[in-house]
C-alpha cells in the first residue's frame, strides 16, 4: 500500500513537473504579441484580446511557403544532372512556386499591417481607460482584476462585466467605475467595420498593477 | 399636539447637548462616486435633518460627493420612466429619491436609487422607523444607500464607545464612558468615575461592553449591560486585570493578568469563569484581540527587547506565539482586518512619533496611515474601511478617523478630553 502511494505520488510529481515544463515552453515558443498586450506605464493595464481567428488564418498560408520551398531543390538536383532541356519545366516550377511565394508574402504583409492597426487601437483603449482609472489608495499589492467589455461600433460600451474578481471589492469597484467613466471610446469611427467585428467587438481587460 | 411638541424637541435636541462632539471632515478621497440627493418628500423639517444626516454619513466615507443642493434638478419622469440624461450632464454617477412616511407611531421611509450611466433603478427599499429615532432611521437609510452603490456594508448605524475626562474648576479630573453614533452624535454616558476607566470594549451583539476602572485603586475588568446599566467586575482576584477583548462568538474574554509577576494573557470563559493561560514569558504580554473567526488572538509583547506584534493560532495544543511585526522598534495594540487580510496598530517612525499603520498579511513591509504625532488606540470599523483612533492636538486629547480610501476626520470633543475609542459590530 505504501509502496503504491509513494509511486502515486512520485508519478503525480513528475506529471507536474512534466507539465510545467511543456506550459512552459509552449508559452515561450508561441508568444505571440497580438494575443495579449503587456504594457508597462505608471498604471500599467494589461489588455487581453480573445483573437480565436487570428492563428487560423495563417495556418494555410504557412505549408504552401514549405511545399514550394521544399520542392523546388529536389527537382533542380534531379534535372539538372539529365539535359538543359529538361531543366526548362524545373525553370517553370520555379517560377511558379516563387509566384506563391510573393502571394503568401502579401497575405503576411497584409496580416502585418492589420497587426498595426490592432496594436494601434489596443494601444488607443489602454491610454483611454489608464487615463480614467483612479487605483485606490491602501489597497494590497498584487491584485488582478478582469473585465470584460462589449462594444458597439460607435464606441460606446454597452455592458461591463468583472469575470475575474481581484478579491477587493475597492478594487474591483475602481475598475468597473474607470470604464463606467470612459462611457465611449472616440476613435472607433476609424476602425474598418471588418476589423471591429473580428477584433474590438468584444475584449478582455486585466487591471493589474504592479 | 403631541406630534408638534415632538419635532419640537428634535429640533431643540442637538442646542441642548453641550458635550456633544462635533464633527468636520479635513480630507475627502480623489475617487468619490458623485450623488445627487433629492430631499425626500414629506415633512419638510425632518426631510432636511434626515437629509444632513444622511450626506454627513456619506461624506464622512470619503467615498461620496453630494451634489449642493442649488444644482439640483427638477425630477422629470416621461412614461414612467426617469429622464437620465440631465444628471448625466451634471456628471452624476447616482440619484437618489425617497419619501418620508410618517403617522403618530412611525416614520418610515421609502427610498430609490437610480443608476445613471446604466440608466436604471438598482435599489428599492423601505425603513422603518418610530419618531423619535429619526436619526437611527437616517444611519439605516444611508447605510443602505452605500452598500448598494459600493457592494460594501455601511457602518453610519453602528456606535462608538470613549472615554471622556473632564477637569472641574479645582482641576479634579472625572471619567466618563460614553457612547455615541458613529457619526459622534447622540451621546450617552454609561459610567461616571472619580478614577481612570480605560479600554473599553464592545460584546460582538453590541449589548454590553467591558472596560477597565481604577475604581478600587486596582485595575479590574468590569462588564456592563447598555440598557440596563447593570455592572460586575468579571474576577474578584486580587491582581490588577487589564486589556479585556471580547471573542467573536462572545462567549470568552481576552485579559492581561498580573498575577504571575508580569503581564501575561489569559482567556476567561464567562460561562463559569475559568481562566487559561495563554503566554508565558518573562516579558510583558499583554493588548490581545481577537480574529474575527475567533481562532486567533493578536497580542503585544516585549519578548525581543521591544514591543511588537505577535499573533497565537488557539486552534493549536500550546500554541507558539507568531511575530508579525518587524519594522521598527514599537508596534503594538493592533487588531484584525474584518476578513483577516491584514492588521492596523500603532508604529512608532524613526522620527519617533506614533502613527497608525497597517500591515498586509501578504506583504512584507508597512504602510503608515496617519501623519500627527502621537496617535493611540486604532479601532477598526466593522466593514474595515474606517478607523477610528486618539490624537494629540497641543495638549488635548481628542478622536480622528480615516477611511483607507483616504478620507479623514476628526470628532473633537467641546468640552474635556476624549481618547480610547472603540468601534461596535453591525448592529441590528
Amino acid at each position: 500500500m505504501i509502496v503504491n502511494q509513494r509511486y502515486l505520488e512520485a508519478s503525480v510529481f513528475s506529471f507536474c513537473i512534466h507539465a510545467a515544463i511543456f506550459l512552459y515552453l509552449y508559452g515561450s515558443f508561441n508568444s505571440d504579441l497580438s494575443k495579449s498586450i503587456l504594457i508597462s506605464k505608471p498604471l500599467q493595464i494589461e489588455l487581453k484580446f480573445d483573437l480565436p481567428k487570428k492563428t487560423k488564418k495563417q495556418i494555410p498560408s504557412l505549408p504552401e511557403i514549405n511545399k514550394a520551398k521544399i520542392n523546388e531543390p529536389k527537382k533542380e538536383l534531379i534535372y539538372s544532372k539529365i539535359s538543359d532541356t529538361i531543366s526548362d519545366s524545373s525553370k517553370n516550377l520555379l517560377i511558379e512556386s516563387s509566384i506563391s511565394e510573393l502571394l503568401s508574402e502579401e497575405s503576411e504583409i497584409e496580416i502585418s499591417k492589420e497587426q498595426k492597426e490592432i496594436s494601434m487601437y489596443a494601444q488607443q483603449i489602454i491610454s483611454t481607460i489608464e487615463n480614467a482609472w483612479i487605483k485606490p489608495k491602501n489597497i494590497p499589492q498584487g491584485l488582478v482584476a478582469n473585465l470584460r467589455l462589449i462594444i458597439r461600433p460607435s464606441g460606446r460600451i454597452i455592458k461591463v462585466d468583472l469575470i475575474k474578481s481581484s478579491g477587493n471589492i475597492r478594487f474591483d469597484n475602481s475598475a468597473l467605475q474607470a470604464v463606467r467613466r470612459v462611457e465611449t471610446f472616440n476613435f472607433f469611427n476609424s476602425i474598418s467595420k471588418s476589423l471591429f467585428e473580428k477584433e474590438f467587438q468584444k475584449i478582455s481587460i486585466s487591471f493589474n498593477p504592479s | 399636539m403631541k406630534v408638534n411638541l415632538l419635532i419640537f424637541s428634535i429640533i431643540l435636541f442637538p442646542t441642548l447637548c453641550f458635550g456633544e462632539l462635533f464633527l468636520e471632515i479635513t480630507k475627502g478621497s480623489e475617487d468619490p462616486y458623485k450623488v445627487a440627493m433629492i430631499p425626500f418628500e414629506g415633512n419638510s423639517r425632518l426631510s432636511k435633518e434626515l437629509n444632513s444626516i444622511m450626506q454627513n454619513d456619506l461624506i464622512r466615507t470619503g467615498e461620496f460627493s453630494i451634489l449642493d443642493e442649488e444644482l439640483l434638478l427638477p425630477i422629470q419622469i416621461i412614461d414612467d420612466e426617469l429622464v437620465y440624461n440631465d444628471w448625466k450632464l451634471l456628471g452624476m454617477d447616482y440619484l437618489v429619491t425617497g419619501k418620508i412616511i410618517k403617522t403618530d407611531n412611525s416614520l418610515d421611509i421609502n427610498y430609490e436609487i437610480y443608476d445613471i450611466h446604466k440608466k436604471r433603478k438598482i435599489r428599492s427599499s423601505k425603513v422603518f422607523g418610530i419618531p423619535n429615532q429619526i436619526r437611527q432611521l437616517a444611519h439605516y437609510t444611508s447605510d443602505g444607500i452605500y452598500e448598494s452603490i459600493t457592494g460594501i456594508k455601511g457602518i453610519a448605524a453602528t456606535r462608538l464607545l470613549y472615554v471622556n475626562e473632564i477637569k472641574d474648576s479645582k482641576s479634579v479630573s472625572i471619567y466618563k464612558l460614553m457612547l455615541a453614533d458613529s457619526d459622534g452624535k447622540n451621546e450617552k454616558n454609561l459610567l461616571t468615575s472619580t478614577e481612570p476607566i480605560i479600554s473599553p470594549s464592545w460584546s460582538p451583539d453590541g449589548k454590553r461592553v467591558a472596560y477597565v476602572s481604577f475604581e478600587t485603586g486596582m485595575a479590574k475588568v468590569f462588564i456592563q449591560d447598555i440598557s440596563s446599566g447593570k455592572r460586575e467586575a468579571v474576577l474578584s482576584k486580587d491582581t490588577q486585570i487589564s486589556s479585556p477583548s471580547w471573542s467573536p462568538d462572545g462567549k470568552y474574554l481576552s485579559l492581561t493578568l498580573y498575577q504571575d509577576g508580569n503581564a501575561e494573557i489569559y482567556i476567561l470563559r464567562l460561562r463559569d469563569r475559568t481562566l487559561t493561560r495563554m503566554t508565558k514569558q518573562y516579558a510583558i504580554d499583554t493588548e490581545s484581540s481577537w480574529s474575527p473567526k475567533g481562532n486567533k488572538i493578536l497580542f503585544t509583547s516585549g519578548r525581543s527587547g521591544s514591543p511588537q506584534i505577535y499573533e497565537l493560532d488557539l486552534r493549536k495544543l500550546n500554541p507558539k506565539a507568531k511575530r508579525l511585526s518587524f519594522e521598527g522598534s514599537y508596534n503594538a495594540k493592533a487588531s484584525y482586518l474584518p476578513k483577516e487580510e491584514g492588521i492596523i496598530f500603532v508604529h512608532r517612525a524613526d522620527d519617533g512619533l506614533f502613527h497608525i499603520a497597517l500591515k498586509y498579511k501578504k506583504e512584507n513591509f508597512i504602510r503608515i496611515l496617519t501623519e500627527a504625532k502621537l496617535d493611540e488606540s486604532p479601532s477598526v470599523a466593522p466593514n474595515g474601511n474606517m478607523v477610528i483612533y486618539g490624537i494629540k492636538e497641543g495638549d488635548l486629547s481628542m478622536l480622528a478617523g480615516f477611511s483607507l480610501s483616504g478620507a479623514r476626520f476628526k470628532l473633537p470633543a467641546s468640552l474635556g478630553e476624549v481618547r480610547e475609542p472603540a468601534w461596535s459590530n453591525f448592529l441590528r
